[in-house]
């Protein structure tokens, strides 16, 4: 028999988004309490338990096995290929011409993706850097990038993705870029993923930022919409700490950090705005 | 404050956060001061929690004044917000200011009417389509049409003759009152280069026959300068929302067909979505795939395909969402479709996301046939998963039964299983699971939640004495999912033995006053990450033993303990705990100032609405809003 699941009280609402907000900075507004619900849900009915508050409970003496399982259910995993291109596009044209003579390791350009998801990002940002070479004369880009999500690491790693990855990806670019390995599914080509890392990060955890630091560009694309405004004070100081002075920040076309930092200033590249490290 | 020139500082993020916290501490009076601070602070986090908590600290003359001041547009624009937030007690003052000298606090007015949608509303708007104010007139119609009487239709008609501002929102008006009258007044507009695609969005909104003609027409005669996105969504809605399909439109159709190849994907579905309400067409199959690209794996039936029974056999036959669909409408349509074609898809069917639909269609389906795929589907889903099907199972009893006297490899703990899903009694149940080799039964005994009787004629004593670490979950889990209060003592007696999380909360969830030692003994030496869920157990509990023991915790020094420890007391407090509890409402914790709403309020005494009403103003919105429904009650 399926465990019955007692609606999600106000006060369970707001005790787990707290304790999301703190470990992953994620918030859920009231009017998304339904849908923390709905995808806390099916772990609830898989663990027995018929009430939230039971559920956070749990997480109070079983955090360590469980953060994963939460980390999967309360991020957003909605990304694709080639999507909000213009942004590449500018740190091609534009951007990497205004970093160059000053990168954080000569010849190189470090870019991170704080919140990769299933990878598609940075793998669109390698796609573009590999098939525009004359952009980045004399430089290699190297990508490191994270997630909280272990699962969608997975599929980073393995490169492999279906029709939903691919939605904005036209016939000929999944065959420029992509080998069919199945029915509706189709592995990006091992030259495509050379040059991007993938690791377990926090985007709220100093230690997720330890490797290849500083970087000359963060991309962090449509995750700070979810994001309370303490953590996301938080995250910009991380941001801020591995990012050298001069070094770009790309966020989502719906995102805005203006009078939130003051470690950054905007800067307009292309059609694109960014946010540049402020020198000194 | 709001009245001198220079607008006073607001304290930093930091500052504002630590203000905001300390508010529930702070007077009424020194809470509308502080109020005014953090209202000019950038953040709308800040803002947005003070905004709150004046909507229950200010006075309404304070309000008024806010809204008066003109040299001061953070106030004005609060005081707007906060009547706004008010809800349906800001009705009878916004109607009032309907008359102010003012014109901008009529406007005011107007805009917290419309945000309050008061049905009472309707007569004084009405009073003031015709002012002489355009900003106020053209309010007014907005706010008229998102009350949705459809009284008010005649006098918004002549406004589409009117200057493009009171056009554009009489046009919007006349779509949210769904107005039939408006259509051909609506289908003159869509050629204005201004208004057309405003009219376009109304007539999708009204709907119907004459809206989708309407729309189609358009789209055929003009596509190539209309954006395709929107007009294909807004006549893809319409089409969806007929009654029945429209007549034949081969020229339409030619026109969408060719859309299921544009370069931009909500371009394509919405040509997709908008074919397939149409009725069927050569391009069905295509359409399918594009609507189920983006799709999620259970997602609702999507409304082109609610009057297209026709594609039922051919959603079946494919996978994932396109089948899920399938069986949602065959569920919809249960006659329509061949017992061999349903049997064939169960036949394939190894999704237990496909449950759900596949028992509301076998549950409409008496006639025999169903035994062997239904069957086999059983048996292929997870174990945990099988019991979902029950109703489908039950339907469909004889048949199931006969088709497993049909498999003879079936394994005897599944055969088991199956005979307590299928309803066999209990006793009978219960004396083969005692027969199942122990290896088997852990298992067998695992998926009988639903049978309660079954689970009280088991030797639970014996088997948490001999072998607790294999049934002390178990036992837990479906003494709560069964409610099976019979078992209590064995698992009491386990608990003591070993502090299993499941145990803790099946004393907690069985009220079992006997535990509470057991439990008491666990929060002095046990693991200190189980003391939330040990505490929460206790409260669930009550009484006397456990309340004593409550309440000292809500001195602990830990603060997680203390909020943990107030709110499980709240939930078995009794009147000698009120005292506790009102000195407790200026607490930093929400969740200590929430328990406190909850006793206050269920003892509701004079001494106890006063800290109550205080409680009202918290600038944590569960608390106030809690506070406010007590105090309302």
């Amino acid at each position: 028999m399926a465990t019955t699941i007692h609606p999600m009280a106000p006060e369970e609402y707001q005790l787990l988004n707290e304790f999301i907000a703190e470990r992953f900075g994620i918030h859920f507004p009231e009017a998304k309490k339904e849908l923390l619900a709905t995808r806390l849900r099916p772990r609830l009915q898989a663990l027995g338990l018929s009430r939230y508050m039971d559920y956070y409970l749990l997480l109070q003496y079983r955090l360590e096995s469980e953060q994963e399982q939460l980390a999967h259910r309360v991020t957003n995993n909605e990304t694709f290929f080639f999507r909000e291109t213009t942004q590449f596009e500018a740190l091609l044209e534009e951007g990497v011409e205004r970093l160059r003579g000053s990168s954080a390791v000569p010849g190189t350009l470090r870019v991170l993706c704080a919140g990769c998801s299933s990878g598609e990002e940075p793998y669109t940002l390698n796609i573009f850097a590999k098939s525009r070479p004359q952009a980045l004369i004399g430089s290699r880009l190297q990508i490191r990038a994270f997630d909280i999500d272990a699962g969608r690491l997975a599929t980073a790693m393995r490169g492999v993705y279906g029709p939903n990855s691919l939605r904005s990806t036209s016939e000929e670019q999944i065959h420029r870029y992509f080998a069919r390995s199945g029915t509706d599914q189709f592995t990006l080509l091992p030259r495509y993923r050379e040059d991007v890392e993938f690791s377990l990060g926090n985007i709220l955890q100093t230690r997720s930022y330890r490797d290849n630091q500083p970087f000359d560009v963060v991309f962090c694309r449509n995750v700070f919409i979810y994001f309370a405004e303490g953590p996301l004070r938080k995250a910009l100081a991380n941001f801020a700490s591995v990012l050298r002075p001069g070094g770009l920040l790309f966020l989502g076309h719906a995102e805005s950090i203006i009078g939130v930092s003051e470690q950054f200033e905007t800067v307009r590249l292309d059609r694109c705005i960014a946010y540049q490290r402020k020198l000194g | 404050m709001s009245e001198s020139a220079a607008a006073p500082t607001t304290p930093d993020w930091d500052g504002s956060m630590e203000l905001l916290d300390r508010l529930p501490s702070l007077s009424l009076e020194e809470r509308a001061e502080a109020l005014e601070l953090l209202l000019r602070n950038p953040s709308p986090g800040v803002r947005e929690r003070a905004l709150r908590v004046g909507a229950t600290v200010l006075s309404q003359d304070t309000l008024v004044r806010y809204l008066r001041d003109d040299a001061d547009a953070v106030l004005r624009n609060a005081g707007l917000e906060i009547f706004k937030l008010r809800g349906t007690r800001s009705f009878s003052l916004a109607v009032e200011l309907l008359h102010d000298d003012d014109p901008d606090l009529v406007l005011q007015a107007v805009l917290i009417l419309d945000h309050i949608r008061d049905p009472r509303a309707l007569e004084p708007l009405r009073a003031i389509l015709g002012h002489d104010d355009a900003n106020i007139a053209q309010a007014a119609i907005v706010a008229v049409g998102r009350l949705g009487d459809a009284r008010a239709i005649p006098d918004l008609l002549p406004f589409l003759e009117a200057d493009a501002w009171l056009q554009m929102a009489a046009v919007q008006a006349l779509g949210d009152l769904r107005s039939a009258q408006a259509v051909p007044p609506l289908s003159r507009l869509l050629t204005d280069l201004m208004i057309g695609p405003l009219a376009a969005e109304a007539l999708a909104r009204i709907g119907g026959g004459r809206a989708f003609r309407s729309l189609g027409t358009h789209w055929l005669r003009y596509h190539e300068q209309l954006d395709p996105e929107t007009m294909l969504g807004l006549l893809a809605h319409v089409a969806e929302g007929l009654q029945r399909a429209p007549r034949p439109w081969d020229e339409l159709r030619a026109s969408l067909a060719e859309r299921l190849r544009d370069p931009y994907a909500e371009v394509r579905v919405s040509a997709a979505r908008c074919l397939l309400a149409l009725g069927p067409g050569p391009e069905d199959a295509e359409a399918l795939n594009l609507l189920a690209g983006g799709a999620a794996e259970a997602a609702p039936l999507p409304s082109c395909l609610a009057r297209r029974p026709d594609l039922i056999g051919t959603l079946l036959e494919r996978r994932k969402v396109q089948r899920y669909w399938g069986y949602l409408l065959a569920a919809r349509h249960p006659r329509q479709v061949a017992l061999a074609e349903l049997a064939a898809a169960l036949a394939r069917e190894d999704d237990a996301q496909q449950i759900a639909p596949i028992v509301e269609l076998l549950t409409r389906r008496s006639e025999e046939g169903f035994g062997r795929p239904l069957l086999d589907l059983y048996l292929r889903l997870p174990r945990p998963s099988r019991a979902e099907l029950t109703p489908a199972l039950r339907a469909h009893r004889q048949a199931v039964e006969a088709a497993s006297h049909e498999r003879p490899e079936m394994r005897a703990e599944d055969r088991l299983v199956l005979a307590a899903h299928l309803g066999e009694p209990a006793p009978a149940i219960a004396e083969r699971l005692l027969e199942l080799p122990e290896s088997q039964r852990l298992e067998a005994v695992s998926q009988m939640a639903d049978r309660p009787a079954v689970l009280r004629r088991l030797p639970w004593k014996r088997w948490l004495e001999d072998e607790p670490d294999t049934w002390a979950d178990v036992a837990a889990q479906l003494a709560v999912q069964a409610g099976l209060r019979e078992l209590l003592p064995a698992l009491r007696a386990a608990l003591e033995r070993s502090a299993k999380p499941d145990l803790i909360r099946a004393a907690g969830e069985l009220g079992d006053r006997e535990s509470v030692p057991a439990l008491l003994t666990l929060l002095e030496s046990g693991e200190p990450a189980l003391a939330p869920l040990v505490i929460e157990s206790l409260g669930r509990i009550g009484g006397p033993a456990a309340r004593r023991q409550l309440r000292e915790l809500t001195g602990a020094d830990e603060p997680k303990i203390q909020r943990h420890g107030f709110r499980a007391l709240a939930a078995c407090a009794i009147d000698d705990d009120e005292a506790l509890f009102r000195e407790s409402a200026g607490h930093q914790d929400w969740l200590v100032r929430l328990a406190c709403v909850d006793v206050l309020g269920r003892f509701a005494r004079p001494e106890n609405l006063a800290t109550l009403t205080q409680l009202a103003a918290d600038p944590v919105a569960i608390v106030s809003q809690r506070a406010l429904s007590y105090l309302e009650r």
